[in-house]
């Protein structure tokens, strides 16, 4: 069989396959080597898509079509496809999977057999997101995401008890319902749901009456899409989310579940309605709002995983920012923006659950001066701060760097002017987060505070590595991207 | 070997830079072996002889140029020779003579000499530079070098009392950054610093700003007034000796030399406003300048003031046109001044200076107690009168200004714009409360918006 | 070939630097030790690619690379009188600071030096317009790091200020950068030759420029940054840091665009009244260290109007002025440090008669001071003379006698400091000289300006050559 095929069908079966096997072990070999089941996935699920990015360069696809499971191609269904950014998000669920397990060792002592079996349907969801051809398939994968994020969250809380977990859900509803009317419209104008059908139905010529229903449905799913992502101003479920769960669990949400089910179902969109001007501009003006009062509002909070999690809306503003422009350039951006917060968030997630092993509250107001005592977290910590607010050499600037610059080649220099300002605000937020934990003198309460070990600390470093060698080696990525044609 | 040195001494050319260098070198063997009294004593002796014989010859051979490559980009460093500037040369070596016998001699027991002596060759030998630039440049380059000696000597023995250094530096730091200005204007006019080469320009209009700033310049590094106030100071707090050799007669030498090449290469116009200005300047220094010598009591101070006084009569010789036999002669007198009363003084500064004119000499104060000046005197003693004090005040409430409006902008970027920032953030805070509710309506609120962009943008 | 000595001169402290933390687990003295060779390399690579420059064919070395990012290190004249200048300034600074600093976190320190000479010496060969915003922003790191390094309440506070100032300036400048590619498509400085850009972009450009070289109204963080231990102040914030801002003015807008007129009009206004203000403040400021910041605000402004005033020996004053400052204001913060390590206070008015304590300190303090004073024949002299003759030769009067003004105030203020501090009654009278080697540090500075004021032919011949770059 095509190697190509063989690792695209992965994506799907490793993680079912896993279930399967992992339920079927005794209750004790699984419980005390969950996380192995889990890596194991995860490091499968890395490898794969870095191959079939390697791959799809090597033989200049920018798209491969596939069947999954011959047996449900001659029913006319299960026909798949990977496109040429895909391989970026399949890895950077891997990624943070991984990060997620490696926190899950230290942090989680009990269910850990659901945390790997929810673990696993979420990943299959997210890849079943990325891998379909239609709609609603891609509502489908959407609804596993997200009941399976809700029970993570739910069932692996902190101290904060289900408040969180039940806003996510009701705002999660609340944009299902409006996906589903929106899909609904569709088809009643279009008839099929498929991405080259809609794709190509504005193109062919629509009466009056049709395209106002298409546009209605536009705005819904704009809504539902921009809810997932936790763009403003839909993103108020995210702090308290993020706040609510084990950490494990908002590594994953920050990491990727908004960036699967909020961002790539944007690009989505607006590669099916590339026409439609409105969304661009729509896209632009939740994404500097976003910028703007995510960052704004991650000053002011005391709770480190609130500030992360303000933070993760800011950035999330900047992808936006990358898509509004409907260029190839932007959508580089966005997706090597998607790749640079999730590393960047992953590490501070991480750092946060280095610090919780101390500090119970996370409130930033107990800690000081921790550098002296935590090296490890605090140099993570400052690597990752510098990216996220886009200091070279780290891959954050570059990331916001293309996006910049499609943002201006397209004719909007305006936005392009607002989006750097507004990358001072993330400067100011962090620089606060690192006088009041790492960066100032040390408490003598806190003098016995030790530095994490073990699987967190492993993470954070190799998690660092990856953020300074893909951002100093990032010229190097666009020659490759260059010579493979894509830019 | 002799026929070396016969070859260098026959370029005549090479003397100019002789003139220059010796003094220096000899200032730098006396700061590394000068504690050597008879070390101390002979070489000084010698190069002060050997600088005499040099100016005399300079003087007997008549017009030499030189020019010293490998300097800056921008200064072309020319000497020259020529009757004007060798007379000077002569003077000064002459001056100079005869205050290295009066420090060699009083100064036998005091620890200061070795670093008196150092500091007498080092600014010889840039007075020698600056008599014999033909570069304005190069001129000024030999010139505010003198800042620093009269500093340095200012402050042998008063580190514990650095007014009069203090004041030296700032006014001469006036005084050569005027005439760094005047400078600079001239060259910019003329299109070239060489003072053979300028055409002759008329100091009115807009060359009127360049000519009074090189010639004030040039003579408030002199010592006229308003430049004059810290050589009564110096003369109070340093030793005689320095008032007698610098501001008494090296640095009027100077200022007159530079004044005469300056009115050469600028055609000064009878009654335009320069001339005005300069005219006034003499006659104030002359006038108040007398006045106060006439109630000092302090020997020091006494000559200072009639130093300065005789500058202002030079001055007013050298802008009404008075043959230059006439300024020479002035000059001469006030040298001459200094040194008898150096040489018949105890060479003690300040309240110690002898002859201490309490008793010789009741005129002072008859003069002060009249009826008319007592009120003046008073004010002069109080540092009223003083130019320098004026300054001091003036920079002091600039100062207070800036100061405040730098308060204000710190005031912005340590409180102003935090407080905005945290502000914004706190109504946006008050937005996201944590009710359900809100944010159901903010997402409501979202969509709204959303519908009214593509309303905007379909119509 | 001859390309790879200017990529020597940066990867060597700027990849050295990452050891040094590990090896000062080790051994101390092997990391300092290490810490002067690597800055010493850069220094000695600055002085490798003089001779390409002499012959008029500077070495460069350039890659290919898509979107317009193609850059390349270029060691013309500009470059590599800036380099000289940063990394002999830096390899003294480093000998100094083994007599400084005893503090913890000195591997962080050490690590953060060179990594700032790394990111200097690459900012001064960049020919692309992202890769000095990469260097620009590194730099902008270390100060950061560099300036809390006593790691109180207050020194992070005023870290971060600096920061943020910086990098809101430099994120003003990035945009003005990509408008540039916008424009033109591509970002490389040598292909971009000669073209012009439009006054929009200088001001954006502008903003950054500002920032970094502390001048009105973006020089705030500058006299606060004075609570770094005083190597760092001395470094960053007087030698090295401030004039890449200077610098890429030079780059930028004196060697490679082409600007509108006005531009030459209104930034030496602007640097007029950063000097005079600057020059007031100074005069009334108490803290030793805010009055020698002040006076570095005042100083820069003078070097921007030597290389804005759009002539030739404006220009070259401008650059003789920088290597003029470096020297002496390094010096100056130098023996502040020495002040303050053995008085352990800042206040001048408490202060005094400290020439009989520490004589070899004071002796460098006033011969550095004479040198910003602009006292021949130390070279400040020079600079400053160049720098007016060129603001005069623009048909600029008023501004010249402005800038006249600030002269005299810096000789205010520097006198006023010196007699505060070193001169008057002892009050200390039981402190000594710093430690033989700070000591040995600001006597090589002062002795440094002392030579260039008598050599100055050589640094002015290699300025010309600067300005024939154009």
């Amino acid at each position: 069989m095509n190697y190509l095929d063989l690792s695209a069908e992965a994506f799907l079966l490793v993680p079912l396959a896993t279930i399967i096997i992992y339920n079927i072990c005794p209750k004790k070999l699984s419980e005390k080597y969950f996380y192995v089941f889990a890596a194991a996935v995860a490091i499968i699920q890395i490898i794969a898509s870095v191959s079939m990015f390697y791959l799809m360069n090597v033989l200049h696809m920018r798209e491969h079509n596939f069947i999954f499971l011959k047996v449900l191609g001659k029913s006319g269904m299960g026909s798949l496809c990977i496109t040429y950014f895909s391989p970026v998000f399949l890895f950077c669920i891997g990624l943070v999977s991984f990060a997620s397990v490696m926190i899950a060792m230290h942090t989680i002592d009990a269910k850990k057999t659901h945390y790997v079996n929810l673990l696993m349907t979420l990943i299959t969801g997210m890849n079943g997101m990325i891998l379909v051809k239609d709609l609603f398939s891609l509502y489908v994968f959407l609804e596993i995401v997200g009941l399976s994020s809700f029970v993570m969250i739910a069932m692996f809380q902190s101290k904060k008890g289900l408040e969180g977990s039940v806003k996510y859900l009701v705002m999660s509803e609340f944009a299902s319902i409006f996906i589903l009317t929106a899909l609904a419209l569709i088809f009643m104008q279009t008839g099929s749901l498929s991405y080259d059908a809609v794709g190509s139905f504005l193109l062919d010529g629509a009466a009056s009456s049709q395209k106002m229903m298409i546009y209605f449905s536009v705005i819904l799913l704009i809504s539902a899409f921009a809810i997932k992502t936790g763009a403003v101003p839909f993103h108020s479920w995210l702090p308290d989310a993020h706040q609510s769960a084990d950490t494990a669990i908002s590594v994953l949400l920050s990491g990727i579940v908004i960036k699967i089910a909020g961002v790539y179902s944007l690009i989505v969109l607006t590669r099916l309605f590339s026409g439609i001007e409105a969304v661009h501009v729509t896209l632009a003006t939740i994404g500097i709002l976003s910028i703007v009062t995510g960052a704004l509002l991650a000053a002011k909070q005391n709770h480190f995983k609130r500030i992360i999690a303000y933070s993760s809306v800011s950035q999330m503003g900047y992808i936006l920012l990358g898509l509004s422009t409907g260029t190839t350039l932007g959508l580089i951006g966005s997706v090597a923006h998607v790749f640079s917060h999730a590393v960047f968030k992953t590490t501070l997630f991480t750092n946060a659950g280095a610090l919780h092993e101390h500090f119970e509250s996370l409130d930033i107001n107990e800690m000081g001066g921790l550098q002296s005592r935590m090296p490890v977290t605090a140099f993570s910590s400052i690597i990752a701060f510098l990216s996220t607010a886009g200091i070279p050499p780290f891959t954050g600037f570059w990331s916001k760097l293309l996006i910049v610059m499609a943002l201006w080649t397209s004719g909007n220099p305006v936005m392009a002017g607002a989006a750097l300002t507004a990358s001072i605000f993330t400067s100011a937020y962090f620089l606060r987060l690192q006088k009041k934990v790492f960066f100032g003198p040390l408490p003598d309460r806190l003098s016995e505070v030790k530095e994490v070990t073990g699987s967190i600390k492993f993470i954070e470093i190799l998690l660092t590595a990856v953020t300074i060698t893909v951002g100093v080696l990032f010229p190097m990525i666009l020659v490759y991207l260059q010579n493979a044609g894509t830019i | 070997m002799l026929t070396f040195i016969g070859e260098l001494l026959c370029h005549g050319s090479n003397l100019l830079i002789f003139m220059i260098i010796f003094p220096v070198i000899c200032s730098i063997l006396l700061l590394a072996l000068g504690k050597h009294k008879a070390f101390s004593t002979v070489i000084s002796g010698a190069f002060a002889v050997l600088n005499l014989l040099f100016a005399t010859a300079l003087h007997g051979y008549g017009e030499f140029f030189t020019e010293i490559p490998y300097t800056s980009y921008g200064f072309e460093f020319v000497l020259r020779s020529y009757s004007l500037s060798t007379l000077f040369l002569l003077l000064v070596a002459a001056v100079f003579s005869l205050i290295i016998i009066y420090i060699l001699n009083a100064m036998k027991d005091s620890g200061h000499r070795q670093w008196y002596l150092f500091y007498m060759f080092l600014s010889l030998g840039m007075i020698n530079g600056t008599l014999l630039s033909e570069d304005l440049g190069i001129m000024l380059f030999f010139a505010e070098g003198l800042l620093a000696v009269i500093f340095g000597i200012l402050l042998l023995g008063n580190s514990e009392n650095p007014k009069a250094a203090t004041k030296a530096i700032g006014t001469l730091g006036v005084a050569v950054l005027t005439f760094m200005f005047g400078i600079v204007l001239t060259v910019h006019m003329a299109h070239t610093g060489l003072m053979e080469e300028i055409q002759r320009l008329p100091a009115e209009g807009e060359n009127a700003a360049g000519f009074l700033c090189i010639m004030i310049g040039a003579l408030g590094i002199a010592g006229l007034m308003p430049f004059h106030g810290w050589t009564i100071d110096a003369a109070e707090d340093s030793s005689a000796v320095f008032t007698a050799a610098f501001p008494g007669s090296l640095l009027k030498i100077l200022g007159v030399y530079i004044s005469v090449r300056l009115l050469e290469v600028y055609g000064l116009i009878p009654g335009s406003n320069a001339a005005t200005i300069l005219i006034a300047l003499g006659a104030l220094s002359l006038v108040f300048g007398g006045a106060m010598a006439l109630v000092q009591k302090n020997m020091s101070r006494l000559m200072a003031y009639i130093s300065t006084s005789l500058l202002g009569l030079i001055v007013l010789c050298m802008v009404n046109g008075v043959s230059s036999v006439v300024i020479v002669t002035v000059l001469g007198l006030l040298i001459l001044l200094n040194m008898v009363l150096l040489f018949t003084g105890n060479g003690k500064s300040g309240s110690e200076a002898k002859p201490d004119f309490e008793e010789t000499y009741g005129v002072a104060d008859k003069v002060r107690n009249t009826f008319l000046l007592k009120g003046i005197y008073n004010i002069a003693d109080k540092g009223w009168l003083d130019p320098y004090n004026w300054l001091m005040a003036f920079i002091g409430v600039f100062s207070d200004i800036c100061t405040t409006i730098e308060h204000g902008i710190s005031w912005i970027y340590d409180k102003g714009i935090p407080g905005l920032v945290n502000k914004a953030g706190t109504v946006l805070q008050d937005f996201n409360t944590g009710s359900l509710t809100r944010y159901l309506s903010l997402v409501v609120a979202g969509v709204f918006l959303i519908v009214v962009i593509f309303l905007i943008m379909l119509l | 070939m001859n390309g790879f000595i200017l990529i020597a001169g940066t990867l060597i402290p700027l990849i050295g630097s990452l050891f040094l933390p590990l090896m000062g687990r080790f051994n101390e003295k092997l990391r300092n030790i290490m810490a002067l060779i690597f800055t010493l390399a850069a220094l000695i690579c600055a002085a490798g690619a003089l001779p390409g420059v002499l012959a008029g064919e500077p070495y460069s070395i350039r890659f290919e690379l898509p979107l317009g990012l193609s850059f390349g290190f270029y060691g013309d004249a500009l470059a590599v009188f800036m380099a000289l200048t940063a990394a002999s300034v830096s390899s003294v600074i480093v000998i100094y600071s083994y007599g400084y600093i005893h503090e913890d976190n000195q591997n962080e320190y050490y690590m953060m030096i060179c990594l700032f000479v790394g990111a200097m010496m690459g900012l001064v060969y960049s020919t692309n317009l992202i890769a000095i915003y990469i260097f620009w922003e590194i730099s902008a790191l270390c100060c950061w790091r560099l300036i809390g390094f006593y790691r109180t309440e207050l020194t992070v506070q005023r870290a971060n200020k600096a920061y943020m100032i910086t990098v809101f300036g430099a994120l003003i400048m990035l945009i003005g950068f990509v408008g540039i590619y916008g424009q033109t498509g591509t970002f490389e400085l040598t292909a971009m030759k000669g073209m012009y850009i439009p006054a929009w972009a200088v001001v954006l450009i502008l903003f950054g420029i500002l920032s970094k070289s502390a001048t009105y109204p973006l020089h705030s963080w500058l006299p606060d940054a004075g609570v770094a231990p005083s190597p760092v102040t001395s470094l960053l914030h007087a030698a090295v840091l401030v004039k890449i801002g200077v610098y890429a003015y030079a780059r930028f807008f004196v060697l490679t665009f082409k600007i509108d007129e006005i531009f030459t009009a209104a930034v030496p206004v602007i640097a007029a009244i950063s000097a005079i203000i600057s020059a007031g403040v100074a005069f009334r400021e108490n803290d030793i260290k805010r009055v020698v910041a002040y006076s570095t605000i005042s100083q820069l402004a003078f070097i921007l109007l030597g290389l804005s005033s759009g002539t030739k020996i404006g220009f070259i004053g401008g650059l003789l002025y920088i290597l003029a400052h470096s020297v002496a204001k390094g010096g100056l913060f130098l023996c502040c440090g020495i002040v303050e390590h053995t008085v352990h206070t800042k206040d001048i008015r408490v202060m005094g008669g400290l020439a009989k304590n520490m004589p070899f300190t004071a002796l460098a303090f006033i011969i550095c001071a004479f040198s910003v004073m602009g006292v021949p024949p130390l070279a400040g002299f020079f600079a400053k003379h160049l720098v007016i003759d060129g603001i005069v030769e623009t048909g600029n009067v008023a501004l010249g006698a402005v800038f006249i003004a600030a002269a005299v105030m810096t000789v205010m203020y520097l006198t006023r400091l010196f007699v505060k501090v070193f001169l008057g009654p002892q009050t200390f009278p039981d402190v000594k000289e710093g430690s033989p080697v700070m000591v040995a540090s600001v006597m090589i500075l002062a002795v440094m300006s002392l030579l260039l004021g008598i050599f100055i032919y050589w640094p002015s011949q290699l300025a010309a050559i600067a300005w024939g770059g154009m």
